[in-house]
């Protein structure tokens, strides 16, 4: 744990992590999803976590809710400090009291991941349920209110449809309402728009945003696309091979971004002006089977040099920049070809 | 929907149809006839060939289909031409006690199966799991009427505690009834495992987790009712099956059912009464496979539209 | 592939019990000790062990042992070449159905749904009623209904196959449609097809044993499991092994089939396999 880090987990942080690591341990072999991350959320902080599939992202989330897969899905070092309690060190049923009441996930797939024989009404219901001794009226009442919140046209009816009966959108907003409706301190947004359509996708991330400043929540937002995270979070954390390789707040990320890897995804996002020729990174995502003796990036990079086969780099901060840390032996400067 | 029950109605009758006329033929095409039954088998040829005139079994077979049909719609049945009971009486009462006795088996079957299905699922490998599992694959091979015959030496001829054959009480029925549910219980449990197993890995129930409702009330109120799904959409068959297998079961036990008269009926000839049987069953099975399919839209909201 | 088989130790249990059962079954007339149908009053009813009869003897004297084997003999026949049969046919049919679709499907499926929905036993009991006991009566009944069965799975593979790509391909390169059928098609759609005939097979023999022990099977002296149960059901209290031993044949065969089926699933989809 470096100075910078300590300093980053003061009285402010929502959530902070210490060298989380998960492995998934199956039977013919071990897959380090995550390694040492240390990240910390301020109170009513949007924070984008961004990298492609597999590089951990959502392992980080479940370790946080204690929703890892089970059984082969454990933590194996590290903690994660939310209200004075190291959640990883919680019994089974002492999480279940803080999830959906106090952090609260909402996931990708929202056909998929709602109950297709119950109404999207009683799915809410169900979650206040779970953690307030209310009647069944007074819940319907707060479940109605809250679709209205989400900006479900016809909340009262609405509220006994099943989920086939709804758009993609909608049904992204009642997952979003039950994750809400008991107003916790914060919310891991795991892809919440990559399964729906463009234009939906904008709606759901203002709702987002809208009620993060509503509910003084804070955001975990995980996601693959680097121009999602640009317009809604405050800082960005980028992830590669179960890693931090860099972290600073969003502006900075798209103005100076350091780590090799971190260029390249900005490079990869198309402009009007990149049309011709899309930049790719080469390679293919590391096997997470082996710890890399050296960097994870360097079978990849471009600027690869000897120490970075055989050295693991550190986290390091920039000089003169707050909040703004990766790890690279070998940085370049950002070029905007 | 009702597009559906109308498809449904028309297919139901068209083989019933069939049915009825292959039912028909299968009966008269072989040699012998039921005059040997009913009259002393030392009646003279002219004594035999008046009653086969009298009952019309002298005509072709495609005419005596005919006058059978015609019959049928002017509300004249028949009746047995051993016992003279009508066939309504006869349907009525054997179609009842199969109905009881498979219908008893599925209840035992059912009442034990889902709940071993459910713990072997959420107790995946464990000694639960393997033990059922094992008296599973035992329950599928094990053939009944060999269970029948162990079970009446031990119960009933051995230890004197269950009566062995015939009808007439609850006492009665409890062996036949739990011969002909080891089937259904052991493919039964089988598939609510793997049903329960498909489902715990659906998305779904990490959305519950996530919610912080409790781990009881995800297995027994969500999971195990989407599990219970493809189970229910196959009872209409399992009613089928059972009430058809049903009459070795009965033979064993010589428990007076549909089954059991079936193959008496057939063997004496007595073809009112053996038509009228397997018209029957030919209807039981085709109704439950009908029920099944209705309540698997009543169950999943999502086939109820359109 | 074998090695997946050799995994999972019950169903190598299963697939070497059966292979072990059907041997025997074929080997029977060349390895029993005596003529299943000669009958020796003077030693009847014996236990198994005794002098000259390995198993025992049953009430007309006929040596248990070599019944036992022929009536194996008899099991294996019915289920395996029976469910040979209606493979054969309802999966030639289940492919037409599902390749062409249009009106042949519709034809085919409303034939199949026919013969899908009759209770098996009605149909044997009408038959032998028709053509009297014995074993065509039996095998013609379960040919009947089986191809249904088969008819159904091949063509719902053959339906889900020929949207992917590859046959997609195939077609737009103007390929013969029987080709593409035998050598595309048809590879993907077997497995599921034999899954279903492994417990097919064990389904056919139970059914045989119990339409003989009632009587309207196979016929005595030709040997039969099920109506040696039902031979010795009369005898049940004087010699009960007489009953024990075919039904523990019985059992154990279909067992073993049961559990060869499992294993074949695996193999062939193991996204069936509960993971």
């Amino acid at each position: 744990m470096t100075s910078r880090d300590r300093a980053e987990s003061g009285p402010d942080s929502l959530i902070d992590l210490r060298g989380l690591s998960v492995e998934l341990r199956m039977r013919k072999r071990t897959v380090h999803a995550v390694n040492a991350v240390s990240l910390s959320l301020a109170k009513e902080e949007t924070l984008g976590l961004v990298g492609e599939s597999g590089s951990g992202k959502t392992m980080t989330a479940l370790a946080i809710m204690g929703l890892l897969p089970a059984p082969f899905g454990k933590v194996v070092a590290g903690e994660v400090i939310f209200d004075g309690k190291d959640l990883t060190a919680l019994s089974d049923s002492e999480l279940r009291k803080i999830r959906g009441n106090q952090i609260s996930m909402v996931f990708q797939e929202p056909m998929t991941s709602l109950d297709p024989l119950f109404t999207i009404g009683s799915q809410i219901v169900e979650a206040i349920r779970a953690h307030r001794d209310l009647g069944r009226q007074e819940a319907k009442e707060l479940a109605v209110s809250m679709l209205e919140r989400v900006h479900i046209p016809s909340p009262r009816q609405r509220f006994d449809s099943y989920p086939h009966e709804l758009s993609g959108g909608m049904r992204q907003r009642a997952m979003i309402a039950t994750a809400l409706i008991l107003q916790p301190e914060l919310l891991l947004a795991d892809e919440p728009t990559t399964a729906l359509d463009v234009t939906v996708q904008a709606q759901i991330l203002d709702l987002i945003a809208e009620l993060k400043s509503e509910l003084r929540m804070g955001v975990l937002l995980i996601t693959h696309n680097l121009a999602v995270v640009r317009e809604v979070a405050n800082r960005v954390a980028v992830m590669y091979a179960g890693e931090i390789v860099e972290i600073a707040p969003t502006e900075r990320l798209f103005e100076d971004p350091r780590h090799p890897y971190t260029q390249g995804l900005i490079l990869s996002i198309p402009t009007s002006r990149r049309v011709s020729h899309l930049h790719v990174i080469p390679g293919r995502p590391p096997d997470l089977t082996r710890l890399a003796t050296g960097c994870p990036f360097a079978p990849r990079c471009p600027y690869v040099t000897n120490r970075c086969e055989s050295e693991h780099p550190r986290l390091e901060p920039v000089s003169g920049a707050d909040g703004h840390s990766f790890r690279c032996w070998n940085p370049q400067a950002f070029s905007r070809a | 929907m009702i597009g559906f029950i109308l498809k449904r109605l028309l297919y139901t009758i068209v083989v019933m149809f069939i049915a009825s006329v292959a039912i028909f033929y299968a009966l008269r095409v072989a040699p012998g006839d039921p005059v040997n039954a009913i009259l002393n088998p030392t009646a003279m040829e002219q004594a035999r060939a008046a009653l086969r005139a009298r009952l019309g079994l002298d005509l072709p077979i495609w005419e005596q289909y005919f006058v059978y049909v015609k019959h049928i719609f002017q509300g004249d049945t028949g009746e047995s031409l051993l016992t003279g009971k009508t066939i309504p009486h006869v349907l009525a009462t054997y179609g009842l006690r199969s109905l009881v006795l498979a219908g008893t088996a599925l209840l035992i079957a059912y009442a034990i199966a889902i709940p071993l299905g459910v713990l072997a699922a959420v107790r995946r490998n464990s000694i639960w799991d393997q033990a059922a599992m094992f008296f599973a694959n035992l329950g599928m091979g094990i053939p009944s009427f060999w269970l029948a015959l162990l079970l009446i030496l031990l119960f009933g001829a051995t230890l004197h505690w269950l009566p062995i054959e015939g009808s007439g009480d609850l006492r009665h029925l409890i062996l036949p009834a739990s011969v002909l549910s080891v089937e259904s219980l052991a493919v039964t449990m089988r598939l609510m495992r793997s049903s329960m197993l498909e489902q715990l890995g659906q998305d779904y129930v990490r959305t519950l987790r996530a919610k912080g409702v409790r781990g009881r009330r995800i297995i027994w109120v969500h999971v195990v009712r989407n599990a219970l799904i493809p189970i229910i959409s196959l009872t209409g068959l399992r009613i089928g099956w059972l009430i058809g297998y049903a009459v070795i079961v009965e033979t064993v036990f010589r428990w007076p059912g549909l089954g059991y008269e079936l193959v008496d009926s057939v063997i004496r000839r007595d073809y009112p009464v053996a038509q009228g049987l397997s018209l029957l069953l030919t209807l039981a099975v085709l109704s439950a496979n009908f029920l099944a399919n209705m309540a698997y839209a009543v169950v999943d909201p999502r086939l109820r539209k359109g | 592939m074998w090695r997946r088989l050799a995994a999972n130790r019950l169903v190598l249990l299963g697939t070497v019990i059966t292979v072990v059962i059907v041997t025997l079954g074929i080997l029977a007339p060349w390895i029993s000790p005596d003529d299943y149908a000669k009958q020796d009053l003077l030693s009847s009813l014996e236990p198994p062990l005794s002098k000259g009869h390995l198993l025992g003897t049953d009430q007309l004297g006929r040596d248990t042992l070599s019944r036992i084997l022929h009536g194996i003999r008899l099991s294996i026949f019915v289920g395996f070449v029976i469910t040979a049969i209606s493979l054969f046919f309802g999966g030639l049919l289940g492919l037409a159905a599902g390749y062409y679709r249009g009106k042949v499907d519709t034809a085919i499926s409303a034939v199949i749904d026919i013969f899908w929905g009759f209770p098996l036993i009605l149909v044997a009991v009408l038959l032998v009623g028709a053509l009297g006991p014995g074993l065509l009566a039996l095998m013609l009944a379960v040919g009947l209904i089986n191809w249904a069965g088969f008819a159904r799975v091949m063509r719902g593979e053959v339906l889900a196959l020929r949207e992917r790509e590859f046959v997609e391909a195939a077609r737009a390169l103007g390929i013969n449609d029987l080709r593409i059928m035998w050598r595309h098609v048809l590879p993907h759609a077997v497995p599921a097809t034999l899954v279903l005939g492994s417990y097919y097979v064990a389904l056919a023999i139970i059914f045989e044993a119990g339409f003989s022990f009632i009587g309207m099977g196979v016929q005595p002296p030709n040997p039969s499991l099920g109506q040696m149960i039902g031979e010795a059901r009369n005898y049940m209290l004087v010699d009960s092994w007489l009953m024990t031993i075919p039904g523990v044949t019985i059992a154990v065969l279909v067992i073993a089939l049961n559990l060869l089926g499992d294993g074949l699933r695996d193999i062939f989809d193991p996204r069936l396999k509960d993971n």
